[in-house]
């Protein structure tokens, strides 16, 4: 199997990813892998953008929570390198998480404005809550098309579009899902739900992708998507305020010691 | 509070003034219409009416540009030519850009190089000019709490007694930035601190934290001022982190640090960072006030230090460190020569009066720290080599770090485990020597961020132990509280009485702006 790449935000990333199952027929496994590398498509050779996103957080009782990110992304030959800098709130102004992927597993470096100090942190607890949302640093981080297994299941109509069916599962132990189904719409290739497993193969979250846009010809970006926790009743807007494909990223902008400068 | 200065109109027009007088003189006279366009074999040609009455040749290269603004808007090769009309092939899809009624000209190479990267500079303004500024900080009100208020050992002096348990301060901490990206990023940053404490008048203090000048390409960085750099991996002291003076009146673990002046050069070869520093101006360390918290019972002559050096506080230190990661392993080398931050007190007698007088000796640190993370557990360790004029010795910190799979798929926990070897250049400098530490931290991953922290300090050859513990999470949106705790056993140690508050505690309120 080829590793491609996963040229996405990281968010919407994951949401497009797919898995081969163990049990699947080589058919629908083959189907299914050959869709999401055609998702994968609308999503490469973007080179390097930078996207100011808001994420919304409601507690389901009225109350909501707001926070800023600046996420930058280089693309990379086999991994992606992602920047992400809170904006908001206050008390975590500037401080920047740096993600890329080396040797099968995550490199993450953290850096922490009120100490001044840059640490290295594992990112191995891939299902952790990131920032108190319902969105999981798993569905944050960038992976790569090789990480899942895929099944195609059926074709089926959602918001009047046909779409694809298809079952993702996590091939890397960490995962706090077990699979994943994927609705990939038909006509454009792009996931516009994703219906999420926990281990214990429960459906706890939804995540609804909205408002695709179009960027230079090629490539395809949604402007909203939500996930919703079916158990807690909690849920998590993000919201795509604005995409820079313009401005260049130097690799140099990507590492340890560019962490205390970014903004 | 976010101020932001955008000047990408300002840089727009100056880009078309500029694309305004490139415009040579003859390209009137040449320019051709587009009239008509044609998408042809996958949207790679231009077709373009009249070309070669215009002067157009096959397999010339032209550029198109708007009619009226003169902006560039491509550049290509003919293809195909004849009286009527010219088949142009565009690079890329760029197809849509043009218009009918624009102008194309033949180009000779190097004008055509130089207009393309016109056109570059305008579709990439930070490279010409934007001014990005920004003005945050935060206010701290502080509440210090000591149950055993009565210093332990006060044998030495009489009136150690502090008059009250409960030790109320506010703080502010405003911090700006000011970036100009012009051909690379030139930035000023700044980070200012200011206490009013209401026991301890020397605890009523202010510091530039950082002020300085940054200029920074893709390969090098170059800042100039007062800054604050941390080196080192470990998570219960850093032996390496040698840098910055400790701003002991804030905060007797070390978590704050004085500003410190100097030249700080980066360079990143082959994704390694090697780093220069120059500092020429020493902070001395500061004590609190004579009847306050964390003082020794004897007076310590903070402000009269004497010095190895002859040039005293002006002695020009410098520095060197070595970055360098290979996918698991983080690498750093250092070394240092200059002034100890950490002084050795010296006792002194007047009379009938004691005194500690510090005296700050020279010293030389070559050492590094290594790091190698796998799946949960992160290995960390830093070792020094220390030398003074009369003493050579070994500095060493190391552990382990164990991230736990969340709790109920929600809480993190990461377990530490260090051992602390000789952390201070002469004995008895430091109270933790030959100690085990033992942390927890814990995420709780809430919209509130809350955090637990837990660490505890046991020294293996004699009975001295310290436990501290901390609780912090957001309150509104732009508050955020934390409660520490800190209990000190340390009834062996000779600075004993320098921490004889040995306990208290503190609740901060940071108001975030």
């Amino acid at each position: 199997m080829r590793t491609n790449s996963f040229n996405s935000n990281p968010v919407w990333r994951t949401v497009l990813l797919v898995a081969v199952l163990f049990t699947a027929s080589p058919a629908a496994a083959n189907k299914g892998y050959k869709i999401f590398k055609e998702v994968n498509k609308r999503f490469q050779g973007y080179k390097h953008y930078t996207a100011d996103t808001k994420m919304i957080l409601k507690d389901g009782k009225g109350e909501s929570f707001t926070r800023e990110l600046t996420i930058k992304v280089l693309e990379g030959k086999s991994h992606d390198k992602t920047m992400i800098i809170f904006s908001s709130p206050a008390d975590l102004k500037n401080t920047a998480l740096l993600t890329y992927w080396d040797r099968s597993q995550n490199v993450q470096y953290l850096y922490l404005p009120s100490l001044k100090r840059t640490k290295r942190i594992l990112g191995s607890n891939q299902s952790s809550p990131f920032v108190g949302s319902e969105f999981s640093y798993e569905d944050l981080v960038p992976v790569t098309l090789s990480q899942f297994q895929y099944k195609f299941m059926k074709t089926t109509k959602y918001k009047g579009k046909p779409h694809f069916v298809v079952e993702l599962r996590p091939k890397f132990s960490d995962s706090g899902y077990k699979r994943k189904v994927a609705y990939v719409e038909k006509k454009r290739y792009l996931v516009s739900k994703m219906k999420l497993y926990n281990r214990a193969n429960q459906h706890i979250k939804t995540l609804t992708i909205d408002k695709f846009k179009q960027y230079k010809g090629r490539f395809w970006l949604p402007k909203k998507s939500v996930m919703a926790n079916h158990k807690t009743k909690k849920s998590t807007v993000l919201n795509r305020e604005s995409v820079d494909f313009r401005t260049r990223l130097p690799a140099s902008d990507f590492t340890e010691a560019s962490l205390k400068r970014i903004r | 509070m976010r101020l932001d200065v955008n000047l990408r109109p300002i840089v727009y027009i100056l880009a078309l003034v500029q694309v305004a007088i490139l415009w040579p003189a003859d390209l009137e006279a040449s320019a051709a219409k587009v009239l008509r366009r044609k998408r042809v074999a996958g949207g790679k040609f231009l077709v373009i009416n009249k070309g070669s009455r215009h002067g157009v040749r096959k397999g010339q290269r032209i550029c198109v540009y708007r009619r009226a603004s003169k902006r560039l808007i491509t550049c290509g090769r003919t293809w195909r030519t004849n009286r009527k009309r010219s088949l142009v092939k565009i690079p890329g899809d760029k197809l849509k850009l043009v218009r009918r009624g624009d102008l194309i000209s033949p180009k000779k190479k190097k004008r055509l190089g130089r207009a393309k990267r016109r056109r570059s500079e305008t579709k990439e303004p930070p490279l010409l000019a934007a001014l990005d500024a920004d003005f945050f900080g935060s206010v701290n009100g502080q509440l210090r709490f000591f149950p055993g208020s009565v210093p332990g050992n006060v044998a030495i002096d009489k009136e150690q007694v502090p008059a009250t348990e409960w030790n109320p301060s506010v703080a502010v901490l405003p911090e700006f930035f000011l970036r100009l990206s012009a051909g690379g990023t030139h930035e000023i940053n700044g980070a200012l601190f200011a206490r009013a404490d209401s026991e301890d008048e020397k605890r009523t203090h202010a510091d530039v934290r950082e002020l300085y000048f940054l200029t920074s390409g893709e390969h090098f960085e170059l800042s100039l001022g007062i800054k604050k750099v941390f080196w080192g991996v470990t998570d219960s002291t850093n032996v390496i982190d040698v840098i910055n003076q400790r701003d002991f009146i804030e905060s007797p673990n070390g978590e704050a640090k004085l500003g410190q002046p100097m030249v700080d050069l980066a360079v990143f070869p082959l994704m390694t960072e090697i780093r220069f520093l120059v500092m020429p101006v020493f902070r001395p360390l500061t004590f609190p006030g004579e009847d306050s918290r964390f003082n020794p019972p004897v007076e310590v002559l903070d402000e009269e230090p004497t010095y190895e050096s002859v040039d005293e506080h002006l002695h020009v230190d410098y520095a060197v460190r070595f970055k360098k990661t290979i996918s698991l392993i983080d690498l750093g080398l250092m070394y240092f020569k200059g002034t100890n931050r950490v002084p050795q007190l010296l006792p002194e007698q007047v009379g009938f009066e004691f005194f500690l007088r510090p005296y700050y000796y020279q010293v030389e640190y070559t050492g590094g720290d290594v790091q190698i993370s796998w799946d949960r557990i992160i290995l960390k360790g830093e070792v020094a080599q220390a030398t003074t004029v009369d003493i050579s010795s070994i500095l060493s910190v190391g552990g382990i770090q164990y991230n736990m799979p969340p709790l109920m798929g929600k809480y993190d926990t990461i377990l530490y485990l260090e051992y602390l070897g000789k952390t201070s250049v002469y004995a008895n400098d430091s109270p933790l020597d030959d100690s085990i530490f033992a942390g927890m931290g814990m995420a709780f991953n809430d919209p509130n961020a809350t955090t637990l922290r837990l660490g505890i300090f046991d020294q293996t050859s004699s009975k001295i132990s310290i436990i501290a513990g901390g609780i912090s999470r957001r309150f509104l949106e732009n508050i955020q509280a934390n409660l520490q705790y800190f209990k000190a056993d340390l009834r062996d140690h000779v600075y004993s009485s320098a921490v004889s508050d040995n306990e208290f505690w503190r609740l901060d309120f940071n108001l975030f702006f």
